[in-house]
């Protein structure tokens, strides 16, 4: 299995409100970013969003480390997410999105590591910009 | 009372003067070491901060203006730090030699110091630093090259196109550079809505006939319909990953029937049964495999230009920056989406 790592980062200009999401698959050397913008949204669903179409790229079977300041993401998938199947999403915010998650990293082995946001990690702040540009624009079009 | 005070006389009182002197001396040896190791670490971290710390400019100068150390090695230092990945160092070395060395190599460490900021992140020093350089040298192709890809990963597609005007004059072929900025302001441009974007795609496609995978990705996701219509079946193999994930709804049997690869590959899906076996030894496999086989079709992509390998299709190859190079391999992976159940898969 090949080894990438994913790094992603969301933001949502009032949250909720317009989203973007930002994401850099690196494999070895080499990388590619992925964004893209919502029109109403909330911070968390923009961070578990980028996880989600950063894993949608991949089209072999990876082993994933997830890098995002999310601790709800990064507890999610590391932690609560058993819990979360054995009771059906019950009372959990965002099932669908949780859901999409689990198909798209079902042929991946995933792990998540969380970062501290703003905080000088050169990948989590060029996420950041990316999901920041994608939510503005998305802004300045509903406008 | 006398029975708890031995006589100095009694043996049992040298025995015991015995144990504490060994005593003693264990601890005295044990403190001795323990301040001897904290001594030598503490020597063993100044001889090694003199290789983790670069000069400071003073000294930088003194090294340089005596020749104590040559500016090529200087150079070399830098580019190996470059080559581990510690541009902070290499930015570092690269900026004290623009101040205090001779300008003979000006434009070249200027130009190393740009791609430094490039590859470290820095996007709008790095935008600096190569227009500097092409202030004074605006004909440098490779300032050039390198200022289109900083305004690309700024997002700034009308200035990287702005850049390919120099280009062209220098008599680079920038055909492809230029479908494929137009093709992402299209795909950038919020306001354009995704029939618009699809039809400007198109006149990108007919026009040029490149960014194939770029432009069917796009269109095969807003619309499959027009996708199937415009889509060039000779060119089925660059995009056989976006074909392989077609929903089956979207599909046009008129277009699929008439081709050969494409028969093949939906019988491999197990869409249709129109082909027995197959050339492409993974569709071979597919086609004459159980139906309940947990088997489908994985896809890697290779850069014809430098060969690198990667796990997800890409338009620019990160590596050697070529555009249009990708190339879609076949493979065959454990089909983890039969008989989908929900469970969490993560490894920490």
């Amino acid at each position: 299995m090949k080894k990438v790592t994913l790094f992603c980062d969301g933001s949502s200009l009032g949250n909720p409100g317009a989203g973007g999401y930002g994401a850099i698959l690196r494999f070895g050397t080499v990388e590619r970013e992925i964004s893209g913008a919502r029109e109403h949204t909330t911070n968390n669903q923009m961070e578990l969003l980028a996880v989600i179409e950063g894993l949608k790229a991949l089209k072999e079977p990876c082993e994933v480390t997830i890098v995002s300041d999310s601790s709800y993401v990064v507890k999610g998938i590391n932690e609560w997410l058993g819990g979360w199947i054995k009771k059906d999403f019950k009372n959990i915010k965002n099932p669908e999105l949780w859901r999409e998650y689990i198909y798209v990293s079902k042929a991946h082995k995933i792990g998540a590591v969380w970062v501290r946001g703003h905080d000088g990690h050169p990948e989590n702040e060029r996420c950041d910009i990316l999901a920041k540009q994608e939510a503005l624009k998305m802004k300045e079009a509903i406008k | 009372m006398n029975l708890y005070f031995l006589e100095f006389r009694d043996p049992l009182f040298g025995i015991i003067i015995f144990f504490i002197i060994i005593f003693v001396i264990t601890a005295l040896s044990y403190w001795f070491n323990k301040l001897k190791k904290r001594e030598d670490y503490k020597h063993l971290d100044n001889f090694l901060k003199q290789f983790h710390e670069v000069p400071s400019q003073n000294e930088l100068e003194v090294l340089v203006s005596k020749g104590c150390l040559s500016e090529k090695s200087w150079l070399l230092l830098a580019n190996s730090f470059t080559k581990s990945g510690n541009y902070e160092k290499s930015i570092e070395i690269y900026s004290q030699l623009l101040k205090v060395a001779d300008k003979t190599n000006y434009r070249d460490t200027l130009f190393l110091l740009g791609k430094t900021f490039y590859m470290a992140g820095f996007l709008e020093r790095a935008k600096q630093t190569f227009l500097e350089i092409l202030k004074n040298n605006p004909r440098t192709p490779q300032a050039l090259s390198y200022l289109l890809l900083v305004y690309e990963q700024m997002k700034n597609y009308t200035a990287a196109l702005d850049v390919l005007e120099p280009l062209s004059e220098l008599k680079k072929d920038i055909s492809v550079e230029e479908a494929y900025l137009n093709a992402l302001i299209i795909l950038n441009d919020v306001k354009i809505s995704s029939e618009d974007k699809a039809q400007k795609l198109l006149e990108i496609y007919k026009k040029t006939n490149q960014m194939t995978h770029m432009i069917f990705e796009y269109l095969f996701r807003v619309n499959p319909k027009i996708a199937w219509e415009n889509l060039d079946i000779s060119k089925s193999a660059l995009i056989v990953d976006i074909l392989w994930q077609c929903d089956k709804k979207d599909l046009n049997f008129d277009i699929i029937m008439q081709n050969s690869f494409l028969k093949e590959l939906y019988s491999a899906k197990k869409y249709i049964k129109e082909a027995n076996g197959s050339f492409v030894f993974e569709l071979d496999l597919l086609i004459n495999l159980n139906p309940n086989t947990k088997a489908t079709l994985g896809f890697e992509y290779v850069c014809d230009n430098c060969n690198q390998t990667y796990p997800f299709a890409f338009h620019r190859c990160s590596n050697c920056h070529a555009i249009e190079k990708m190339r879609v391999e076949l493979l065959i992976v454990k089909d983890y989406h039969r008989d989908f159940s929900e469970e969490s898969n993560s490894f920490l």
